[in-house]
């Protein structure tokens, strides 16, 4: 399943995408040309740092970014070849829960505490899909049983599951539909590492029995190397690499996405110190100018900060960065090196 | 379930006895002489002592208090010392009347405060919300009897429309009631935009939304759904409120009521009809909470599990009470 | 860190930059800097009400000749039943209502403090029996409580203080409590604890500090609740006794007039509105001030 891309034009396709929020404090750059593409069937790995973008990326393909205080300035994210950005508010309802699905990171505060599981996934499904009451009420039994829930167990309230088992009751309620498109942000972060496996491979299952093509955001590399197809790294509003999940993680590219495997304590190895990117993710009201990433680059040079990287294309299949090194605009000799064959 | 309510009803009756045994005693020690308010001015000392006598006065407190309690018990509340009548009889006369303007402003508060309290949770900061806003600090600051008297210039002096005594026609409920009610407005839509404007930033709206679901959907269901606790917190309290409350306005529109009857004997010593008053509050108070108590179990799932599953979560702390 | 003067020295910093901090959230607060002004003036006018009111002459002396005038030159807002100056009434039943009100709730907020941190550090048996007693005095609607207290009791201006006060107590009670009860668990009085410190001084030094805060908007927010109950009382004829005038008991005499002047009962009354909203825009802002969480 994961090597057939059903059909040659991408189901996502997010052009230049800039977004920003007015505050007191000046104006938060959030997003900042943003160019993402996730094939139909596909798993796409979002990763980042905290702070870099990855979940108003995905409020903004939901169209659920607040219009005070943020604004989307710029850019197109067409979906299935509609642009969402042109669509109302009714129109966009649609598309939600139906068309794109989102499930979010915390499982314990993201159901309704005083209504019963069952009618939580109902709902949408009644909602969307026209049934009546009893029919949609079957189906979300259905659904529970999908995601492992037993049948007798689905008329009681959110608090007397486990966090696991909330979260397989956010994920029924998000494929409830069949979307087409699911975007998981961080799902397994708050869980147990016990459960987190759980509820990976449940995701897993679920992908391979319904083909829903699934947009997950994630800063844990090895939930990345265990589910997903491709791979983008985000940093400060931008995708700075991007490629398969072999070529990403054989051959980073970028410096940060080098550092980022860097920084992966390897198991069978000695070391004194953690290693880490030095430096902190920058303020996004006060951007640095040029390569965002140059203040904390060891391989930076006045350059990166006068001008903005363009899309370089590397070896392999869809494999490109931004970085002024492949430009062939710097002076090193040495590229950056790194991967993850030990992970 | 009902093996809670049990429990609660009799809960009811050690802090009846308290309050009472605390009325009481405060009385006791109020100067001023029974048996000269029964007599009168001209009674001679042999008929006051002898009246002292007939009334228990001379035996200490707390038999004076059992004695008293009996009595209640089994319907007797006694006779009213200024009034001569049977105490049971003046409040039946008057309860109607307080029942009426207790409940009936209830009522005006809860259809009139939810509404407006949503409205200006979803309008929030509109104009509309800041005219609120400075509507509704005016009218919380003022007294419900200065507002009663104000009304009553304007709709019964200057322009003749209602009338200012008495509950006798519809129309002359209209001021007692909106006197009564405006303090549960006020406070009321406040707390219910607070407490919706809370629950709207929750994480399962952001999931209703995120569902596609329409917006008045939402509203209702979810955040509505979830924002009633605080809200029948303070209905309860609200019902404390009218009670004491009634007083004053009963007092400002001639109403015959229980509140009056109240202040009246306390203005006479009349220690059997404000022993009876205090318990016919301290009754209808205790039940409003009993009620509150059962409604929190109704809306919220998660407290009806506490009631319900009796074994393991029999502590459960709602014996004490929901703290705010 | 070595030794509890370093962990108060921290706990100080901690609530020195609190005020200042509050005090510039305060400032900027347009609504409750309107609020803070008016009080102000309400509250200075008042207070020097002897410099340019006599008692004996303006407030009490009966002048039936010049009764139930409305308001003109020399007499600004008319005169009443008795022909005393409905101004000059207003102002010094200003200083009863405002001295009541506010010396009410520094009781129950002394008082209350003192038996919700008890019942909140101890817990336990202690905590029943003090919240228990209290469950007792809320039980009762706190008119007719205040009603009760007073009739037994001389309507002093003391007593009727006290009394008032005893209806705020349980409230104020109970929210030291629950902050207590919120403070206790921190870690940090854990370790202030295993650094020998005894209860008294965890209690006075760090607990209290840190739930002082709504404490503070809570007293001022109560101030309208303590004035509304003095002018209900007298209003009722149980608070001020006559000649003094009060601002409910004003309403009450001016009751009989209303048909034609109604000048009596309609300034009074004005009088507490704009005295409470003074101090309701305050209290909000305070409460806006203190609390570092972002509101709305």
């Amino acid at each position: 399943m994961r090597e057939q891309a059903l059909s040659t034009d991408p189901l996502l396709q997010i052009e230049d995408l800039v977004v920003q929020f007015v505050t007191s404090d000046g104006i938060v750059h959030a997003i900042n040309r943003l160019h993402l593409s996730l094939n139909r069937g596909e798993t796409l790995a979002l990763v980042g740092e905290t702070g870099a973008g990855k979940t108003t990326t995905a409020l903004a393909i939901m169209g659920l970014i607040d219009s005070p205080p943020g604004r989307v300035v710029q850019g197109e994210i067409i979906f299935d070849g509609v642009d969402l950005l042109t669509l109302t508010e009714e129109e966009y309802r649609k598309y939600r829960g139906s068309k794109i699905s989102m499930i979010f990171q915390d499982p314990m505060t993201a159901l309704n505490p005083v209504l019963p599981v069952a009618d939580q996934i109902a709902e949408t499904i009644a909602n969307h899909q026209g049934l009546s009451d009893e029919h949609a009420m079957e189906r979300a039994i259905e659904m529970l049983e999908l995601v492992r829930i037993p049948a007798d167990r689905a008329y009681e309230y959110p608090h007397q599951f486990s966090g696991g088992m909330k979260q397989r009751v956010v994920i029924a309620i998000a494929l409830a539909c069949n979307p087409q498109l699911l975007i998981a942000d961080e799902p397994t972060t708050a869980l147990d590492v016990t459960i987190q496996a759980q509820v990976l491979e449940m995701m897993k299952e679920l992908h391979d029995k319904l083909g829903t093509s699934t947009l997950m955001i994630t800063h844990d590399l090895g939930v990345v190397a265990e589910t997903c197809d491709k791979v983008a790294i985000m940093y400060a509003g931008e995708i700075i690499e991007s490629g398969t999940l072999k070529d990403v993680f054989l051959n980073p590219s970028h410096p940060y996405t080098v550092g980022l495997f860097g920084s992966i304590p390897k198991i069978d190895e000695e070391v004194e110190f953690l290693a880490q990117i030095e430096g902190l993710m920058p303020d996004p009201v006060d951007l640095p100018p040029g390569c965002r990433f140059h203040p904390r680059c060891k391989y930076a040079e006045p350059a990166c900060a006068e001008q903005a990287p363009a899309f370089t294309n590397l070896p392999g299949e869809e494999h490109w960065v931004r970085c002024l090194i492949y430009e062939g605009k710097l002076q090193i000799t040495e590229l950056p090196k790194g991967d993850l064959h030990n992970v | 379930m009902s093996k809670y309510v049990f429990k609660r009803l009799l809960h009811i009756i050690p802090v009846l006895i308290g309050v009472t045994f605390l009325v009481f005693a405060l009385l006791s020690f109020s100067p001023g002489d029974p048996a000269q308010a029964i007599l009168g001015v001209g009674a001679k000392p042999e008929e006051l002592a002898m009246m002292r006598e007939q009334l228990g006065l001379n035996d200490p407190v707390i038999v004076q208090y059992l004695r008293y309690m009996g009595g209640v018990v089994t319907g007797n509340f006694g006779t009213s010392y200024s009034t001569k009548q049977p105490v049971l009889e003046m409040i039946r006369i008057r309860l109607p009347n307080t029942l009426i303007l207790s409940f009936g402003s209830l009522l005006l508060i809860f259809i009139v405060a939810i509404p407006l309290g949503v409205v200006l949770a979803i309008k929030q900061n509109s104009f509309f919300d800041n005219v609120m806003r400075v509507v509704t600090l005016i009218l919380a600051a003022m007294p419900g009897f200065w507002l009663g008297l104000m009304l009553i210039i304007l709709f019964s002096v200057k322009l003749g429309w209602l009338p200012s005594n008495g509950l006798e026609s519809a129309k002359a409920a209209i001021m007692p009631l909106v006197c009564l009610s405006v303090a549960g407005w006020t406070t009321n839509s406040r707390l219910v935009r607070a407490s919706m404007l809370d629950v709207i930033r929750q994480d399962y709206i952001r999931t209703a939304r995120a569902k596609g679901l329409p917006y008045r959907r939402i509203v209702r269901k979810h955040a509505l759904k979830n924002a009633l606790m605080p809200i029948v917190t303070s209905i309860g309290m609200a019902i404390g409120q009218c009670v004491g409350g009634s007083v004053i306005i009963e007092t400002v529109f001639g109403i015959n009521g229980l509140g009056k009857m109240m202040v009246d004997a306390l203005r006479q010593k009349d220690i059997p009809t404000i022993m009876a008053s205090v318990i016919i509050s301290a009754v209808i108070i205790a039940l409003a909470n009993l009620l509150t108590d059962l409604s929190y179990a109704f809306i919220d799932p998660r407290i009806r599990s506490t009631y319900v599953k009796p074994k393991a979560k029999a502590k459960a702390t709602a014996g004490g009470g929901v703290s705010a | 860190m070595n030794g509890p003067a370093n962990v108060d020295i921290i706990a100080h910093k901690k609530k020195r930059g609190l005020w200042a901090d509050a005090w510039l959230r305060l400032s900027k607060n347009t609504t409750a800097v309107i609020g803070m002004v008016m009080l102000g003036v309400i509250l200075l006018t008042c207070i020097s009400a002897p410099l340019f009111i006599d008692y004996e002459d303006d407030v009490v002396k009966v002048n039936i000749a010049k009764r139930l005038e409305f308001p003109s030159e020399g007499k600004l807002l008319g005169t009443d039943e008795l022909g005393r100056d409905v101004f000059a009434r207003i102002i010094w039943g200003g200083r009863i209502s405002l001295f009541v009100g506010i010396t009410s709730v520094l009781i129950a907020s002394a008082i209350g403090t003192a038996l919700g941190a008890i019942a909140g550090y101890y817990g336990g048996k202690t905590d029943s029996l003090i919240m228990r007693s209290l469950d007792i005095f809320m039980a009762i609607p706190s008119m007719l409580l205040m009603i009760t207290l007073v009739s037994i009791m001389e309507p002093t201006t003391l007593n009727l203080t006290l009394a008032i006060s005893v209806g705020f107590i349980p409230g104020k009670a109970r929210l030291i409590r629950a902050q207590v009860l919120k403070i206790k668990d921190l870690e940090y009085i854990d370790a202030v604890r295993a650094q020998g410190a005894s209860n008294w001084r965890i209690i006075l030094t760090h607990i209290l500090p840190n739930a002082i805060s709504p404490v503070i908007s809570s007293f001022i927010m109560s101030i309208p609740g303590g004035i509304m109950t003095i002018s209900s009382l007298s209003f009722i004829g149980l608070g001020v006794q006559a000649p003094n005038p009060e601002w409910g008991s004003m309403l009450s005499s001016g009751r009989a007039f209303i048909r034609d002047c109604w000048h009596i009962t309609a300034f009074p009354g004005i009088a507490i509105v704009l005295t409470v909203i003074a101090l309701t825009l305050v209290g909000d802002g305070l409460r806006d001030a203190l609390d570092p969480r972002m509101k709305d």
